[in-house]
C-alpha cells in the first residue's frame, strides 16, 4: 500500500498534468489575458491591503506564468497535489471525533485504505475550475487555510493559549486568504482545544458556535472599515470572477476539505475490515485499490462535464485569433462546424486572413452580417473577436474601444494584459505617443510581457519605423480621412470607405464583397461590386455566385465572359431544382456550400 | 534590501490606512524612519558641472504660483541616466530646505513651514542632478509663494478610467491638499455595477452635498447637514434623471439639468467619443418640499438647455442653450451659447425672459461648463467648436468673462494643446481648479492656478504627489469633476451604499 500511495499520486499528477496542458491548454492563456500582475510594490500593497489579498497577489503572480501551458499545466498541478496532500495530511490527525488515546497503532493501513477520500475536495475543485470564472485565488486560499488547519493541529500550547492563537491566527489567515478563515473556524472547533475536555455533542456545537462567530465577526467588521459590501467580503473578493455571485459547489468545497479530514476514520475501518483489524491482507489491498479506482472513474466521468464544451470552444477561437493561428482555426472550423457568432467570426476572419472568404465563406456556418462583425456587447470575453476583426479591418479607434470596453468590463476590476498590449498597438498605430508609453511603461513591469513593450518601447515617435512595420504600416495607410461617427447599422460603407481608402487591404475588399450576401441584399452586393471592379478584377467563386443570380433574378444573361461557365451551368441547375420542387426539396441539398443554398435556406 | 524595507514600511502604512485608494500615502513616523536608514547611504554633489539650462523637471513647477498650506511640490528630473538628485530650496526670508534622493520629497512639516515663513515671496530652488556618475547643476528657478491664502481644505473627485461606454472601478474621492491622503468618499466596490458622477458641494461646503448614480441601482443622493436622502433618479413627468447639479448658494435650491444622452464614437486617429443629447431641459429642486420648478422658457422644444449655474446672489441662472440637431449626422452643428434667466429665490419663479450672455455660435463655437466665481467678478467657461462634452474635444479652451464689463478672453496663460475644461473656483475666489490632458493626451489631471487683481492666472500646477511620476505614470484612472472642498467630506459611504441597495427612494414631484 505504501507504493499504491506514490502509484495513485502518480496517476494522479500524470493526468492533471495532461488535461491541462494537452486538453485545456486555452483554459490557463483565458485565464492569463484578464489580469496584469506588475512586479511592482504599489501593485503588491494594493493586494495585501484587502481581506485575502495575499493569497490573491500568489495566484495572480502564478496565472502569469500560464503565458506558457506547460508551465501553467504543471503550476495547477503542484496546486492540486498540494491539495490532495494537504488534505490526506489532516486527515491523518485523528480526529476528535475519533479519539482514543489508547488506540495509537495500525492507522497507515486503515487510512491507506480511505486515501482515495483525500482526492475527493481536489476532485471536486477541478470540477469546479471549469467554470472559467473560478478565480485561481480560490485554490491557493484553500491551501492557506489547509496550512493554517495543519499547524493548528501541531501547536502545543495550553488550553488559553490555543484560544489566543486561535484569535491571532484567525485574523492572519482573514486578511491574507479571505473567509476561508470558517473553515479554520470549524477546524479548531472539532479539534480538541483541551483534550481533557469531555466533548459531548453539545459542547461541540457550542465550541463550534463560538468559532464561526468569532470568525464572522471579524469578517463583519472589516465590511465597516473597508469600501467592500459585507456579501462580498464573506464570498472572498476574488474567488470568484463576478462579485455578486458565488457558486454552491464553492462553499461545498471549502466545507469538504473540514469534513472529510474528519470523518472518523478508525470507526469507519473497523466496519470496513471487521476480521482484519491490525493485519495487512490481500482482502484489505484489493478494498483499498477498489476504493480508489472508483473515485478514479467517478472524477474522470464527472469532472469533464464540469467543463462546458461551448464555452470552451469559443475560448479555443479566441486564443486562436489572438495568436493569429488562421489554419488552426479554419482547420477546427472543418471539423465543427462553427454555429455561435463569436466563432462564425472567428472563422470568417480566417477565411479572410487567408483570402479564402471568397471562396469558401459557405462551406461553413453563416448567421448573416453579424458573422463578420457581431454586435457589441457589454462583455469582457465577446467584443474581443470582434475587436481583433476591427483590427485587422484597419479600424484601429473601433478596435482600440472594444477593447477598453473589455478591459473595463472585466467583473473583478482586474486590468487585462492582452488590452493593455493592444492598446499599445492602437496608440503607436494613432500617433498618440505619451498613452503608448504610458502602457508601454506598465507592460515594462511584467514577466512574460517586457520585452515585448521594451522593442515597442523604440517604435514611439518614430514615425518611420511605424510606417515601415509590416503590420502597423499597413493599418497606417487603412486610416481613414474624413471623420464620422461610427455605426454598426452602417458597417458595410465603412468597408467600403476602407477598401476605397486602401484597395490593398483585401480583408475589407473581402468583407464588402460578402456583407450584403450575408444580408441577402443582391442589388447592394452589385453595388459594392461595381465598386471593387473599379479598382480591381475580383471575382471569386462567391462573387460570381452572387452575379449569376442577380442577373437571373432580372431574368437576364451575365456579359459573356464574366462569369464562369461551370458557375452558369450550377445556376441554372439551383434555378430548376428550385422551380420544379420549392425550398423544401432535398435535391436542393446538393447546392450546401454555395450562396444559392444561403440564400434559400 | 532598500527595496524590501521600503516594501514593509508601506504595507504597514496601507493595513493602517482606513481607505483603500491604490496609492501610497506619505508623512508618518515610519516615513521618517526610512529617510534616516536612507541618508546613511545618500550622495552629495560635489564640484558639479554648472548649465545654464533649467532643469528637465516632472511636473513642471518652474515658475508656478503656490498657495500657503499647499503639500510639497515633490518633482524627479527627467531622464533615463539620473540615479540621484540634490535640492535645495530657499526662501527669500532666509529659511531654507534641502532634500536628496532619487527623486525631490520634502518633509511636509518643513515645507509648510518655509510656505508660511515666505508668503508673499518668492522660493529659490536649486537642482544638482547625478547623471551617469557626475553632477550637473543646474540653472536655479522660482516658485512664487502667493500671498492669497487658498482657505479650503481639499479636492473632491471622480476617479476613473478614461473609458467609453463601460465603466470598471471608479468612485468619489477627496484629497486633502495639505498632504497626500487621498481617501474614497464612495467607491463602486461598495455597490457594485454603480457609477457615480456630478458630484457638487454648495460654494466649497460639504454640509450640502450631492452627486448621481447611475447603474441598476440609479439614484440622486443628497446630503444636508449630515442628513442623506435618496432620490429616485427619474422623475417620470420630467422624462428623465437630475445630472449636473449647481447649489444656490442659500442651499434652499439646486439647480439641475435633465438629458438624454448619446454617445458615439469617432472613427480618425486623433478623435475618440463624441457625447450628444437628443434632448436636455434644465430644472431647479427644492429640497425641502422635494419639488421639481420649471419654466417654459427653460424647457422649450427643438432647444437644448443644460448646466445650470446660479449667479453668487442666487437671482440669476445661467445656462447652456442649443438648438436641436439630427443626431449623430449633424452632431457637429450642436453649439451651444451662454444664456441667463432671472431667478427669484423667495417665490421659486423664474423671469419673463431669457438673454444671451455669450454668444458662441456666432464666433463658430460653443460654449460649456460655465462657473461663476464666487465674488460675483468673473465668469469661466470652456470654448470648443461643437458639443458641450469638452473632455473628449482637443480645442476646448477656458475662457474667461468680466461679469462687470461683459468682455472675455481665452485663458491663453492656462490652456494647452490638448482638452483643457472643468473648473471650479475656491470659495474665496482667488484660485481655480482645473481638470488637462496636457500630460498625455489622454488621462485627465488636476491642475491648480491663481488669479490676480486684473483678472490673470497664474501658470497652473499640476496637484502635487508624493511620487508625481510614478504617481501620474502609473495611474489608470482620470481625475474628473474636481471641486474644492472646505473640510473633510464627512459621509458614512457604507450606510449610504446600504441604502442605494434598497428599492427605497423618495420620489420627486413637478410643483
Amino acid at each position: 500500500m505504501k507504493y499504491g500511495k506514490w502509484i495513485a499520486d502518480g496517476i494522479f499528477a500524470i493526468c492533471t498534468f495532461i488535461f491541462w496542458r494537452v486538453r485545456y491548454p486555452y483554459a490557463l492563456t483565458y485565464q492569463e489575458q484578464f489580469q496584469m500582475f506588475l512586479w511592482d510594490d504599489d501593485y503588491f500593497l494594493g493586494r495585501v491591503s484587502e481581506p485575502g489579498g495575499l493569497a490573491r497577489w500568489v495566484a495572480e503572480c502564478l496565472v502569469q506564468c500560464y503565458n506558457n501551458v506547460t508551465v501553467g499545466a504543471i503550476i495547477l498541478t503542484i496546486i492540486f497535489l498540494m491539495m490532495q496532500q494537504l488534505t490526506w495530511k489532516l486527515m491523518k490527525k485523528e480526529s476528535p471525533l475519533s479519539y482514543d488515546s489508547t488506540s495509537k497503532g495500525n492507522k497507515s493501513e486503515g487510512l491507506s485504505f480511505f486515501y482515495a477520500l483525500s482526492f475527493i475536495p481536489v476532485f471536486a475543485l477541478w470540477f469546479q475550475m471549469g467554470d472559467e470564472n473560478t478565480m485561481l485565488t480560490f485554490p491557493v486560499s484553500l491551501l492557506f487555510a489547509m496550512l493554517a488547519m495543519l499547524h493548528y493541529t501541531y501547536t502545543q500550547f495550553g488550553t488559553w493559549q490555543r484560544y489566543i492563537y486561535f484569535i491571532v491566527m484567525s485574523c492572519l489567515l482573514y486578511w491574507t486568504a479571505g473567509p476561508v478563515v470558517l473553515m479554520f473556524a470549524v477546524w479548531t472547533a472539532a479539534w480538541p482545544l483541551d483534550t481533557k475536555w469531555k466533548h459531548s455533542i453539545g459542547t461541540s456545537t457550542l465550541i463550534l458556535l463560538i468559532h464561526v462567530i468569532i470568525c464572522c465577526t471579524i469578517i463583519w467588521a472589516s465590511a465597516r472599515v473597508l469600501p467592500y459590501t459585507s456579501a462580498r467580503l464573506f464570498r472572498g473578493i476574488d474567488y470568484y470572477r463576478y462579485p455578486l455571485l458565488m457558486p454552491y459547489l464553492m462553499m461545498a468545497i471549502e466545507l469538504l476539505c473540514v469534513v472529510i479530514p474528519l470523518f472518523p476514520l478508525r470507526e469507519l475501518q473497523t466496519i470496513a475490515h471487521p476480521q482484519e483489524k491490525g493485519k495487512s491482507t490481500q482482502l484489505g489491498i484489493v478494498k483499498a485499490l477498489g476504493l480508489t479506482v472508483f473515485i478514479f472513474v467517478c472524477a474522470l466521468l464527472i469532472i469533464p462535464k464540469g467543463f462546458k464544451a461551448k464555452t470552451y470552444e469559443l475560448i479555443e477561437y479566441d486564443y486562436l485569433v489572438r495568436t493569429q493561428q488562421w489554419q488552426k482555426i479554419i482547420a477546427k472550423a472543418e471539423k465543427q462546424n462553427p454555429d455561435l457568432p463569436m466563432s462564425v467570426c472567428a472563422t470568417n476572419l480566417a477565411l479572410g486572413k487567408t483570402n479564402q472568404l471568397g471562396e469558401r465563406a459557405f462551406h461553413f456556418f453563416q448567421n448573416g452580417g453579424e458573422g463578420l462583425i457581431p454586435h457589441f456587447e457589454r462583455s469582457f470575453v465577446s467584443p474581443l473577436i470582434t475587436s481583433e476583426a476591427y483590427f485587422h479591418l484597419g479600424l484601429v479607434n473601433s478596435a482600440q474601444r472594444l477593447t477598453f470596453e473589455c478591459m473595463e468590463a472585466i467583473p473583478n476590476y482586474n486590468k487585462s494584459v492582452r488590452a493593455v498590449k493592444r492598446l499599445v498597438e492602437t496608440n503607436l498605430i494613432n500617433g498618440q505617443y505619451e498613452v503608448a508609453r504610458k502602457y508601454i511603461n506598465l507592460l515594462k513591469k511584467t514577466t512574460f510581457y517586457s520585452h515585448w513593450a521594451t522593442q515597442a518601447e523604440q517604435l514611439l515617435c518614430n514615425e518611420q519605423a511605424i510606417n515601415q512595420h509590416p503590420l502597423y504600416g499597413e493599418l497606417r495607410r487603412s486610416h481613414l480621412q474624413e471623420d464620422f461617427l461610427f455605426s454598426e447599422q452602417e458597417l458595410d460603407k465603412i468597408m467600403g470607405q476602407l477598401f476605397l481608402q486602401n484597395p490593398n487591404n483585401h480583408l475589407a475588399k473581402q468583407y464588402l464583397m460578402l456583407y450584403p450576401l450575408l444580408e441577402k441584399d443582391i442589388p447592394k452586393f452589385m453595388q459594392y461590386m461595381g465598386v471593387i471592379q473599379q479598382k480591381e478584377a475580383y471575382m471569386p467563386t462567391i462573387a460570381q455566385q452572387g452575379v449569376a443570380i442577380a442577373y437571373m433574378q432580372q431574368r437576364q444573361q451575365p456579359p459573356q465572359g464574366l462569369l464562369n461557365d461551370i458557375i452558369l451551368s450550377q445556376c441554372n441547375d439551383f434555378s430548376q431544382t428550385l422551380s420544379q420542387g420549392g425550398m423544401d426539396s432535398p435535391l436542393l441539398n446538393r447546392f450546401k456550400g454555395t450562396l444559392w443554398y444561403y440564400l434559400v435556406k | 534590501m532598500k527595496k524590501i524595507i521600503h516594501i514593509l514600511q508601506n504595507v504597514l502604512k496601507r493595513v493602517t490606512t482606513p481607505s483603500l485608494s491604490g496609492r501610497v500615502r506619505g508623512g508618518s513616523i515610519w516615513g521618517g524612519s526610512f529617510l534616516l536608514l536612507l541618508s546613511a547611504c545618500t550622495s552629495h554633489p560635489t564640484d558639479p558641472e554648472k548649465t545654464d539650462a533649467l532643469p528637465p523637471i516632472y511636473p513642471d513647477y518652474i515658475g508656478v504660483t503656490i498657495p500657503v498650506g499647499i503639500a510639497p511640490l515633490n518633482f524627479s528630473v527627467e531622464g533615463n541616466d539620473v540615479d540621484r538628485v540634490d535640492v535645495t530650496v530657499t526662501g527669500q526670508n532666509g529659511a531654507a530646505l534641502h532634500t536628496n534622493g532619487k527623486t525631490a520629497q520634502f518633509d511636509i512639516e518643513e515645507w509648510h513651514q518655509l510656505l508660511e515663513e515666505n508668503k508673499g515671496s518668492e522660493l529659490r530652488v536649486s537642482v544638482c542632478a547625478k547623471e551617469n556618475g557626475k553632477w550637473k547643476q543646474y540653472q536655479d528657478f522660482t516658485i512664487t509663494v502667493s500671498s492669497l491664502p487658498l482657505d479650503e481644505w481639499g479636492l473632491t473627485y471622480r476617479r476613473i478610467a478614461p473609458g467609453y461606454e463601460v465603466y470598471s472601478h471608479m468612485g468619489i474621492y477627496q484629497r486633502n491638499l495639505s498632504n497626500f491622503d487621498e481617501e474614497a468618499i464612495i467607491d463602486n466596490t461598495q455597490v457594485p455595477g454603480a457609477c457615480f458622477n456630478c458630484h457638487t458641494a454648495n460654494r466649497t461646503n460639504t454640509k450640502q452635498m450631492v452627486f448621481h448614480v447611475r447603474g441598476e441601482n440609479g439614484a440622486t443622493v443628497m446630503q444636508i447637514d449630515g442628513k442623506r436622502e435618496i432620490l429616485k433618479a427619474s422623475n417620470e413627468t420630467l422624462g428623465g434623471s437630475m445630472v449636473y447639479p449647481y447649489w444656490h448658494p442659500s442651499g434652499e435650491y439646486c439647480a439641475f439639468s435633465t438629458n438624454t444622452t448619446r454617445q458615439s464614437f469617432h472613427v480618425v486617429p486623433d478623435e475618440r467619443i463624441e457625447v450628444f443629447d437628443l434632448a436636455s431641459d434644465i430644472l431647479v429642486y427644492h429640497p425641502k418640499t422635494h419639488e421639481i420648478l420649471t419654466d417654459s422658457l427653460i424647457s422649450r422644444p427643438d432647444w437644448s438647455e443644460n448646466t445650470p449655474v446660479f449667479s453668487p446672489d442666487g437671482k440669476t441662472l445661467y445656462f447652456l442653450t442649443c438648438q436641436q440637431q439630427e443626431y449623430p449626422s449633424h452632431f457637429k452643428d450642436e453649439k451651444y451659447n451662454l444664456c441667463k434667466i432671472a431667478f427669484d429665490p423667495a417665490t421659486g419663479h423664474f423671469g419673463n425672459h431669457v438673454d444671451t450672455v455669450f454668444n458662441a455660435v456666432s464666433m463658430g463655437k460653443s460654449l460649456t461648463w460655465p462657473r461663476p466665481s464666487y465674488d460675483g467678478k468673473y465668469l469661466l467657461f470652456t470654448l470648443m467648436d461643437y458639443g458641450y462634452f469638452s473632455i473628449w474635444h482637443k480645442e476646448s479652451e477656458q475662457w474667461l468673462m468680466d461679469l462687470s464689463t461683459g468682455e472675455s478672453r481665452n485663458l491663453s496663460e492656462i490652456n494647452s494643446d490638448d482638452a483643457d475644461s472643468y473648473h471650479n473656483w475656491s470659495a474665496n475666489s482667488h484660485w481655480i481648479v482645473f481638470t488637462s490632458r496636457r500630460g498625455d493626451g489622454l488621462y485627465t489631471r488636476l491642475y491648480l492656478s491663481s488669479i490676480d487683481e486684473k483678472g490673470h492666472f497664474s501658470k497652473p500646477f499640476l496637484l502635487p504627489q508624493k511620487n508625481p511620476k510614478e504617481y501620474y505614470n502609473e495611474s489608470l484612472y482620470s481625475f474628473n469633476t474636481p471641486d474644492f472642498t472646505n473640510t473633510h467630506v464627512s459621509f458614512n459611504s457604507h450606510l449610504a451604499a446600504q441604502e442605494i441597495h434598497t428599492p427605497h427612494r423618495v420620489e420627486t414631484k413637478m410643483k
